[in-house]
């Protein structure tokens, strides 16, 4: 059987090192619905991705993570659209590209894996979903398109690639589905690969499998990923970390050092829920009390003059009410939103 | 005898074989239970953690009533299941609760969230309207749902909050046991933090037992008392919670940090 | 069982015309009410005449004078002519249309679709087929009811075929514009569902040919209900061109089945009602047969 490895050629290799794959600059996103006014997802977000790099987005569920990643491929839902900013991919604008070429970079260059449960159609075996994705994209013989995919699957850790190809996806448990899913993506061999939630709805030992996947391709391909979650755990594997609350970006930096190192009162909060450390060593009720961040999420058509975080931030001082703070420099690529930093910019 | 038992929920020796197929086909027969023994005890929190399919939301069906054990026994309160009939057999079944997973979609899209928690008090037929009323809201100040938001659906709901209404449904009728099934799949971390808070202090001011089934162990370990694993519709496996956490090496490096270490390192997570 | 009650309930039989002409002679009448077995009572007319349906004698008609299941055969197949003609273009026309315009939501197609099948749904059947009509006697652009003209009866095949193809311009349009709204609506609305799931969202952003999309992925996901309506359009093939056949004055089973009704001849009218619900019921084991065959989530259990 053929094995999936380096021994395939990448044509598409070609950028030069040093420059960005993906350079997103300004991007505001705005959401219309017919009952309620216009309302700001996204406000003015920046970030860049090299190539072979690994970006984390970290952040609640609502503070804009999934609507970014889909504004990075167009699949925006119709009452939502762009409004500023830009998205160079590959030296190339993303906006104003028309549907045609945007179908073609779609799954070839930029595949998406969606944190849905179900994203395979349930009347379409398997395997022939993923044949669709090397039929939209390549051309080539199908028995050699077959052998990639069933060299994939083994890769994911699908044996029994036979029976999995010719299944229906209702026969395969959630597990299985899910790698099938992945496999969706990675066919093509994409430059940029957005994961939505990776780890969602698996146990650990998938989860491991798949990173080990990603981890080959970055390594072989020079495959770059921005890699999206609630849970700082499932973003080990990040080299860059960037921090998201209320639409905007609130931190970024290495991953070291926002983890070890959290600057903005968001992001220590958000590292502190996340702890697993034992502490049922003694049953009294006080000791067990998990952390939380109070309050909830931003509401994003509330336009409000100061920071985003304020209402529920325990550093809150007056200025953070009025006026809304700016992405600062604290050190070697760690820029925090805070008015807590500024003066040491 | 003493005057109250020990254990609050036991299952002794319960076997469940699902069949499937049709009657002139191959026949598929799914050992999802194989005697399996549980107990837990009063006002504790037992979790029961395994890998996906083996058997753990089986147990939690045979134990709710939804699904009839083909051998082994249910004991509620110290009183055997299989020897009530039926009418007190439904009775008692009333002390235990299931929440679901996903309660997005275990909620009726339609109904506001008062008729939601009320529904139980509805089919149980013994209270007036505004005691069915008074009880609803009462539960769902308790979970930390405004009773201001009693004519909203669950779509107007986050996924955390839809959690909470799931949970004062299935308390409102004062249960002894509740039995939550994934409950924390899908909710940010400080979410979940805050609904394990809440069942806390609900475990304190109530009285109430809990079977906590989950395959996210680091929350169990610290929600916890203690630990049942599953493997393959037996328990393998019954500790402390802080035993298991320390065999597993359970501080948080190795739980959940998975891609550092690689695959290898999970093979002493539970279950496996 | 009930068209047989409720037939014998409406008051007189076939020979009350003959008991008014004053030459035939009440004995006369008498013998042919014994010999066609009409003074014995209804429970019993109506256990005879299920055994020998069974066997395959469904009685003989009246007015016709000869055994019904040839009749109403004969006339069957005319109709299902029609039927079956006017179901297929109406599915080839609606298919296509009803697919694309649930991809161009709220697009010029889409709001074409709309009003056309708005417009096609208020207007009745029988204004259709009166509008028709008026334009072929007008226009002579096609013949005006009927199923052959005279003189082809004499001429080749050929020129036969051509004949039957121009005598079935009229119904066939007024039964497929007649069926076109709902099945165009129907089909609107299981694609707009399918092309809401996760999964076909997905695959229209891994890059999917957008019309590959719409046929190879969105439409079997859609089908289910389709199929359903395709075996219920099936069995409904025999009832639905009533009406039209009646006005347009085609040879079928409407015809044949109003003229029974109107001369109290009791076995056609229910060997024609058993025929029809026959078939309507052979359709919907055909729809279900499909159903299983086109769905895998039906047919496979799941085993993971």
């Amino acid at each position: 059987m053929k094995v999936w490895d380096a021994n395939q050629d990448r044509a598409a290799l070609s950028n030069p090192a040093g420059d960005n794959l993906l350079a997103v600059c300004e991007l505001t996103v705005n959401f219309c619905s017919n009952h309620e006014p216009e309302s700001q997802v996204l406000k003015h977000v920046g970030f860049t991705i090299a190539n072979a790099e690994i970006v984390a987005l970290l952040g609640e569920s609502g503070c804009g993570k999934t609507t970014t990643a889909l504004s990075l491929i167009q699949s925006l839902p119709p009452d939502a659209r762009i409004t500023a900013g830009s998205i160079v991919f590959n030296g190339r604008s993303l906006l104003g590209l028309n549907e045609a070429r945007l179908r073609e970079i779609r799954g070839s260059e930029i595949s998406i894996i969606y944190q849905d449960a179900d994203v395979l159609n349930p009347v379409m075996r398997v395997g022939n979903q993923v044949m669709e994705m090397l039929r939209a994209h390549q051309s080539g013989k199908a028995v050699q398109m077959r052998e990639d995919i069933c060299a994939l699957f083994m890769s994911l850790g699908l044996e029994d690639c036979d029976r999995i190809y010719h299944s229906f996806p209702h026969q395969l448990s959630g597990g299985q589905r899910r790698r099938v899913a992945v496999a969706q993506a990675l066919i093509c061999k994409p430059r940029l690969i957005i994961a939505d939630e990776p780890t969602a709805w698996l146990d650990s030992e998938t989860t491991a499998e798949i990173l080990a996947v990603f981890r080959h391709l970055r390594q072989v391909y020079g495959t770059a990923f921005l890699l999206i979650s609630h849970d700082p755990d499932a973003l080990m594997a990040a080299d860059r970390v960037l921090v998201m609350y209320g639409g905007e970006i609130v931190e970024s930096g290495p991953r070291r050092e926002i983890f070890e190192r959290p600057k903005h009162p968001y992001t220590t909060a958000l590292l502190e829920c996340s702890k697993r450390t034992n502490t049922v060593t003694d049953c009294s009720f006080i000791s067990r009390r998990l952390p939380c961040i109070p309050g909830h999420a931003p509401d994003p058509s509330e336009v409000l003059p100061g920071c985003a975080f304020s209402s529920r931030c325990g550093h809150r001082m007056e200025v953070c009410e009025s006026r809304h703070p700016d992405l600062h420099e604290v050190s070697q690529a760690h820029a925090v939103r805070c008015f807590q930093y500024e003066t040491t910019s | 005898m003493d005057s109250a038992p020990t254990f609050a929920l036991e299952a002794r020796g319960l076997c469940k074989t699902f069949v499937r197929g049709r009657w002139w086909h191959n026949r598929l027969r799914h050992c999802a239970l194989e005697n399996v023994n549980l107990a837990l005890q009063q006002r504790t929190t037992l979790a029961l953690v395994g890998k996906s399919g083996c058997g753990k939301t089986a147990l939690a069906m045979c134990l709710v009533g939804l699904e009839q054990p083909d051998r082994g026994e249910i004991v509620l309160n110290g009183q055997s299941l299989q020897t009530l009939n039926r009418p007190s057999a439904i009775a008692a079944r009333k002390e235990v609760q299931l929440v679901f997973q996903d309660s997005g979609s275990a909620l009726n899209p339609r109904m506001s969230a008062m008729q939601i928690v009320e529904e139980p008090l509805v089919l149980c037929g013994k209270y007036s309207r505004k005691q069915r009323w008074d009880l609803a809201a009462a539960m769902m100040e308790r979970v930390g749902i405004s009773p201001k938001w009693s004519h909203r659906q669950p779509s107007e709901f986050s996924g955390g909050q839809k959690q909470r209404l799931a949970i004062a449904r299935a308390l409102v009728l004062q249960p002894k046991v509740l039995i939550m099934d994934e409950i924390f799949v899908g909710l940010d971390r400080s979410i979940q933090n805050q609904i394990a808070n809440l069942l806390m202090e609900l475990q304190q001011s109530h009285g109430l037992s809990y079977l906590c089934i989950s395959h996210n162990l680091g929350l169990v370990s610290q929600f916890a008392d203690r630990v049942a694993v599953m493997d393959k519709g037996r328990i393998v496996d019954e500790t402390s919670s802080s035993d298991f956490s320390a065999r597993a090496q359970g501080d948080s490096a190795t739980v959940s940090t998975p891609c550092q270490q690689g695959p290898s390192a999970l093979g002493t997570s539970a279950g496996a | 069982m009930l068209s047989f009650v409720f037939l014998q309930l409406a008051p007189g039989d076939f020979f009350d015309e003959m008991r008014l002409n004053p030459q035939i002679s009440p004995e006369a009448v008498a013998r042919l009410h014994r010999e066609y077995g009409l003074d014995k009572p209804l429970p019993v007319r109506y256990f005879s005449w299920l055994k020998s349906a069974a066997s395959g004698d469904w009685g003989t008609s009246f007015a016709y004078n000869a055994p019904v299941a040839p009749l109403i055969w004969s006339r069957a197949r005319n109709t299902l002519l029609l039927t079956g003609l006017s179901m297929l273009l109406c599915w080839m026309i609606a298919l296509p249309i009803g697919v694309f315009s649930a991809g161009e939501r709220h697009r010029w197609i889409d709001h074409g679709c709309s009003f056309l099948t708005s417009f096609l749904l208020v207007t009745p059947d029988l204004l259709l087929a009166l509008g028709l009509l008026w334009i072929a006697l007008r226009t002579h652009w096609f013949p005006a009811g009927g199923m052959f003209s005279l003189k082809s009866a004499h001429a080749g095949s050929v020129a036969q075929c051509r004949d039957l193809a121009f005598h079935l311009i009229a119904p066939v349009a007024v039964l497929v514009l007649g069926g076109l709204p709902v099945l165009l609506r129907h089909i609107r609305a299981a694609m707009t569902d399918a092309l809401q799931t996760p999964y076909i969202r997905a695959a229209r952003s891994h890059g999917i040919p957008y019309s590959r999309l719409l046929f190879r992925h969105a439409l079997p996901a859609a089908s289910a209900p389709l199929v359903s309506l395709f075996g219920y359009s099936l069995g409904s093939l025999l009832s639905t061109s009533l009406l039209i056949e009646v006005v347009m004055n085609w040879p079928g089973l409407g015809p044949l089945l109003l003229e029974a009704i109107l001369a109290r001849d009791v076995y056609t009218v229910i060997g024609t009602v058993m025929f029809s619900a026959l078939f309507l019921a052979g359709g919907m084991f055909v729809a279900d047969v499909l159903l299983f065959a086109t769905d895998p989530r039906i047919r496979t259990k799941d085993i993971g």
